[in-house]
């Protein structure tokens, strides 16, 4: 009968999805996106396999992570052949994965606590609080716009049962699915997204093994565990090793969030300071839904959890322990619990990473949904104890219907479906448009190497794409994603320069904005000229600054036709267009002249005007901080305004091998010369001289007069010539220098070459190296570690 | 005095920090735990009487809750039913506190 109970329960959950979204429609927007949905494989070319951002100037990133799982998506989007399938699917695991897992969860730890003929009474606590955290806010209320760590809400109570599992019954058949489970799901266990996995399993093992060495007595498997540790940090390395470098790399952001004592510790405190008022205990404990007309239901949870301590007449060692993580964890997720209480959570922020739970009322929560759940499980055992048979089944029954109506918000899509802020009535789930399709199909077929403005233009890193219903994509750029090409869109993205773009917006001072494209490699601006997309549907978010300078569609017009060069394609609301070709630089380029300039106390306290105010000519200039310049050259060749390159300036023919490694062919270079490369400016970004003759291929545009060439570019992961740089010794880094406020550059001199003017050069990011390293750690643990699993099935 | 006297006094001194001071204060709500940690060692009350004092506090608290404006949880006056959660908490503490000692 349980069973039978349990495959419907499994088979309702399934199917509820489904109702969720209609076929055709996606849900993909969010800060991380699931833009994989739509196409897995192409998301994980553009996203998971290089260490460089696919949009804007190419920030570093490492996202590794995603590998094992975008290769399982893309295995099921060729058998599905439907995003919305795909999509569905995930969230049908999500639900039935949460509720299986707890009610397994629930029934083995109240197995070593039950009296005989109790079964009856712990299957039914376990259904019930199977179905309290399946239907919790903390599933649901963050299902719109999901995160990719939201896997949390299946594989917390997963990975909880079977390492439990493990330590109560030493078998490793148990530890090896964690650890097969932790490698799909990588991205969940990665330390680029750290809060998810530092705030559950650090008190989930904790707990554990408190429960079995103290309530239940046992020993633990030490030696197991260690193996099971080497194992994981071993199949994990592709991934963590990459994420360690780039961590401990002081010009990512996640090294100023985890370790940086002057800004990253007061950041994360004057965060929290700001957000403290977020953190309110009574609704952690009524865990509710935003929908407030059905907050009368709140009151079973807690009231049965405090009915089960009033009823517990034994010490019950099991409920003791569950209630401190329990309260532990609510402590954590409220902040707000006595001034004694805040002064030391704010203490917690002087911890080094702690900052990354500086959103602590999101952070905390699946940990508070999950121990609140054991806690009432168990509390719900003790009280249908005292329950004749039938007066359980009536409790469960009525307990499932306050969750039922609790959750319904979720259950019925709403949670998907609701609007946007400040929109006027725009969602999240959206209808292709088949002419955006067609759009992003052009864009991806474009032959140069050249980035893509959006407009209109987002306060953040994301785009707007509505859909042909009442909805938008909501995130970061599809245009990019889907495409592969650079894209700038939102403000956050065109770092160092949004502020000034701003300004010359307001300003009209469109020569100044063609100049500044030309920096930044744009060859294309792309309209999406769709009223749903701006001030028509959306008013004031997520627009407040853009709006500041162009206030509407008809100032947005004004701005892209005083910008833009020839209309090059149109499908009903999408347009793209040429950027100037005037002040057009290619991705590499050869700068005639470099000009120094001065710090005017710009917004970021840097000089980024430094190009509104020129009178030369010729865009192919390398705009470069004084100091620098006295660096490389001298203080009386940087006290000229302008220091003349053009003499000795080579014809080059460069290749993008693929997004971190590019080939330049050199010719006719007699002096020294800089190569500028349009990257954001990172140390490990490597200049080499190639000793072997350039590869010819068939030249696909041509750019002041013939003097910078693109050829037909490739995306090669992997091939004999990937590894041709290892050994080799790349110009000094003393010429590797910042140009045009975020560039890479490099002063290259006829020696580097051996006096020779017709030769190649590779432009690499070395950080790559680390992931190609690591990723063969990986593949030698899992041929262990699967050899051993196809070991113990046999056993 | 009796029991259920020194549990309505401890109710009614909780009662007055929440409803007569706009203002959450330690001196209050730590100097009332103190008073009933006190009593609770003098006269030998078992984690019982301390679950069934969360057990009141978390009734009131959602009476409270249903029919508090939601936007008040947003204001700087915090709302009735927050600070009768935080008391709830509390002796929750101590009832868990007290039951491992049992």
């Amino acid at each position: 009968m349980k069973k039978i109970i349990i495959a419907l329960i499994c088979a309702i959950l399934f199917v509820i999805p489904f109702f969720w979204i209609a076929p055709g429609e996606l849900e993909m927007g969010g800060d991380s996106n699931r833009l994989f949905l739509y196409d897995p494989g192409l998301y994980l070319q553009v996203n998971a396999l290089y260490s460089v951002e696919p949009q804007g100037v190419g920030k570093l990133t490492s996202n590794q992570n995603l590998l094992p799982f975008l290769i399982l998506l893309q295995v099921l989007s060729k058998v599905l052949h439907s995003p919305y399938l795909l999509m569905t699917l995930l969230n049908s695991v999500k639900l039935v994965g949460s509720f299986i897992f707890v009610y397994l969860i629930v029934t083995e730890l109240l197995s070593h606590h039950l009296g005989k003929k109790k079964e009856f009474h712990a299957g039914m606590a376990s259904i019930v609080a199977g179905l309290f955290y399946t239907f919790s806010p903390s599933v649901g209320e963050n299902m719109r716009s999901a995160l990719l760590t939201h896997n949390q809400v299946f594989l917390n109570p997963m990975i909880f049962y079977l390492v439990l599992r493990f330590l109560v019954s030493h078998q490793s058949k148990y530890l090896w699915l964690t650890l097969l489970t932790t490698f799909i799901f990588s991205p969940n266990f990665s330390l680029i997204a750290p809060p998810p996995p530092f705030a559950f399993y650090p008190l989930a093992l904790l707990f554990l093994i408190l429960y079995v060495a103290l309530v239940l007595k046992k020993s633990l498997p030490w030696k197991k565990l260690c193996i099971g540790f080497i194992f994981f940090l071993g199949i994990q390395a592709f991934h963590i090793i990459p994420a360690v470098v780039h961590i401990s790399d002081p010009s990512s952001d996640y090294y100023a969030r985890a370790f940086d004592a002057t800004s990253g510790r007061n950041e994360a405190l004057d965060y929290f300071n700001a957000t403290l008022s977020f953190g309110k205990i009574s609704q952690h404990i009524f865990f509710t839904y935003s929908n407030h007309e059905v907050r009368w239901v709140t009151i079973a949870v807690p009231f049965i959890v405090i009915l089960g301590f009033l009823l517990n007449k034994k010490r019950q060692k099991a409920l003791m322990l569950i209630a401190i993580f329990f309260l532990i964890t609510l402590y954590l997720v409220s902040a707000n619990i006595t001034q004694i209480g805040v002064e030391i959570y704010r203490l917690f922020f002087y911890i080094p990473g702690f900052s990354m739970f500086r959103v602590f009322y999101g952070q905390w929560q699946w940990v508070h949904a999950f121990f609140y759940t054991l806690l009432f499980g168990f509390a719900l055992f003790i009280v249908f104890s005292r329950l004749k048979r039938r007066y359980v089944y009536a409790s469960s029954m009525l307990l499932i219907i306050f969750s039922i109506i609790s959750g319904w918000t979720f259950i019925n899509g709403q949670v998907l479906r609701s609007i946007h802020p400040d929109s006027k009535n725009m969602t999240s789930i959206v209808s292709m448009n088949p002419d955006y399709e067609k759009t992003l199909a052009f864009i991806k077929a474009l032959p140069d190497d050249g980035k893509i403005f959006n407009f209109p233009f987002t306060d953040f890193f994301y785009q707007v794409v509505p859909g042909t219903n009442n909805a938008a994509y909501f995130g970061p750029s599809p245009t990019s994603y889907l495409t592969g090409k650079r894209t700038f869109s939102g403000y956050q993205i065109i770092y160092p320069f949004p502020e000034v773009f701003l300004k010359l917006a307001k300003e009209k001072n469109y020569a100044a904005i063609k100049r500044l494209f030309g920096i930044l490699n744009v060859n294309y601006i792309f309209y999406i000229r769709d009223p749903k997309a701006f001030t028509e549907y959306y008013p004031t978010w997520p627009y407040s600054l853009f709006h500041q300078s162009i206030p509407d569609s008809q100032a947005l017009v004004e701005l892209v036709d005083g910008i833009r060069g020839e209309k090059i394609f149109q499908q009903g609301f999408y347009s793209i267009y040429s950027a100037d070709k005037a002040n057009y630089l290619p991705h590499l380029y050869v700068p005639t002249s470099i000009i120094p300039y001065d710090n005017k106390g710009d917004w970021y306290g840097k000089n980024v005007s430094f190009f509104v105010d020129t009178s030369e000519g010729d865009p192919r200039v390398g705009f470069i901080d004084r100091e620098q310049c006295e660096k490389l050259f001298s203080t009386v060749i940087c006290a000229s305004p302008n220091i003349n390159q053009g003499r000795d300036a080579p014809t080059i023919l460069f290749k993008r091998i693929n997004p971190i490694k590019y080939s330049v062919e050199v010719s006719g270079a007699t002096g020294p010369f800089t190569l500028i490369f349009s990257d954001q400016f990172h140390k490990d970004w490597k200049l080499f001289v190639s000793q072997s003759r350039p590869e010819q291929s068939a030249v696909q545009q041509s750019y002041f007069n013939g003097s910078v060439k693109e050829y037909k570019h490739e995306n090669i992961f992997l091939d004999s010539r990937t590894f041709e740089t290892l050994g080799r010794k790349s110009i000094p880094e003393g010429r590797h220098f910042m140009v045009n406020g975020y560039a890479n550059a490099w002063l290259i001199n006829p020696g580097d070459a051996s006096g020779e003017s017709h030769y190649e050069i590779i432009i690499e990011m070395v950080q790559q190296r680390v992931f190609y390293y690591s990723s063969v750690i990986s593949i030698v643990s899992l041929l262990i570690f699967l050899i051993y699993g196809i070991k113990l099935l046999k056993k | 005095m009796k029991k259920p006297r020194y549990i309505l006094l401890i109710l009614g001194l909780i009662l007055g920090d929440v409803f007569f001071f706009q203002i959450s204060s330690d001196v209050r709500i730590f100097g009332i735990l103190f008073v009933y940690i006190v009593l609770t060692k003098w006269l030998c009350w078992h984690s019982r009487t301390t679950f069934i004092l969360a057990l009141v506090l978390f009734l009131l608290s959602f009476i409270l809750y249903l029919f508090t404006d939601p936007a008040r949880f947003h204001q700087v006056l915090i709302p009735p039913t927050e600070r009768l959660a935080v008391w709830v908490y509390l002796y929750l503490v101590i009832g868990v506190i007290q039951k491992w000692r049992e």
